[in-house]
């Protein structure tokens, strides 16, 4: 099963860190992630340095699992140009246009 | 399309400016002019008007006889971003052909690497506004 998870509550980075990303790293999550997409102050995991981000991102750069920002998101947070190498900013149309082969089975917002 | 915002005729106060060769600077960061688009507005009784557009995104300017200028673009940050602060600067007395992408670039702050060359859609859309065939 393919899915993608759009993260848009302050619940984002206990799940990413404590669930999500240790599950894709040891490669028991169970469903293929094509995409995540970060939305408000999730965006501040996307930012150089942070721990979980950087996590994410290896795991990305090896399945080619697209991690992508809101753009608005970032530019009002002053993060945009401070983000982790490789990790693009859109919004919907950049979304849809990235996942736009990828079938997925399931859009999960957490 | 972006632009619904009634046409102003004065430039939003610049949070930070520097001045250069006598020119004043407004730096802005893509969230300021965002939310505060003072230069979009209707391009109808522009003297001449350039687009240029790329990957779905399409930006126009309007250049006005009383020197306004106006914007209208898709919803795109960074590209409402660098059309806002063109049209401030063409309104501030910068001379639209030398408002290339580089110029464009240097007035906005914080802007994501892959989002730099909506400075050269602008910077289209200004050389298009004043190419001899425009009416």
């Amino acid at each position: 099963m393919n899915v993608a998870y759009v993260f848009a509550t302050p619940n984002a980075s206990f799940i990413l860190e404590k669930m999500i990303v240790p599950q894709l790293e040891e490669g028991r999550h169970g469903a293929t992630v094509a995409g995540m997409f970060f939305f408000v102050d999730n965006n501040y995991l996307l930012v150089k340095g942070n721990p979980t981000g950087e996590r994410l991102a290896k795991v990305a750069r090896r399945s080619g699992m697209l991690l992508m920002g809101c753009d608005q998101c970032c530019y009002q947070r002053a993060i945009a140009d401070q983000l982790i190498e490789g990790i693009p900013i859109g919004c919907f149309p950049d979304l849809y246009q990235a996942l736009g082969g990828a079938k997925i089975d399931q859009v999960i917002t957490l | 399309m972006h632009g619904s915002d009634p046409p102003h005729p004065a430039s939003p106060p610049a949070e930070r400016g520097e001045r250069s060769s006598g020119e004043k600077k407004h730096i802005k960061s893509v969230a300021d002019c965002v939310q505060r688009p003072g230069h979009a507005g209707e391009l109808a009784g522009a003297a001449s008007i350039g687009e240029a557009s790329a990957a779905g995104r399409v930006v126009r300017i309007g250049l006005f006889p009383d020197g306004r200028a106006r914007f209208r673009a898709t919803t795109c940050a960074s590209l409402i971003a660098y059309a806002e602060v063109a049209c401030q600067a063409i309104e501030a007395g910068v001379l639209p052909a030398r408002l290339d992408a580089d110029a464009l670039r240097a007035l906005v702050t914080g802007v994501h690497p892959a989002h730099l060359e909506r400075a050269a859609l602008v910077a289209e859309a200004i050389r298009a506004a004043l190419a001899p065939e425009n009416p």
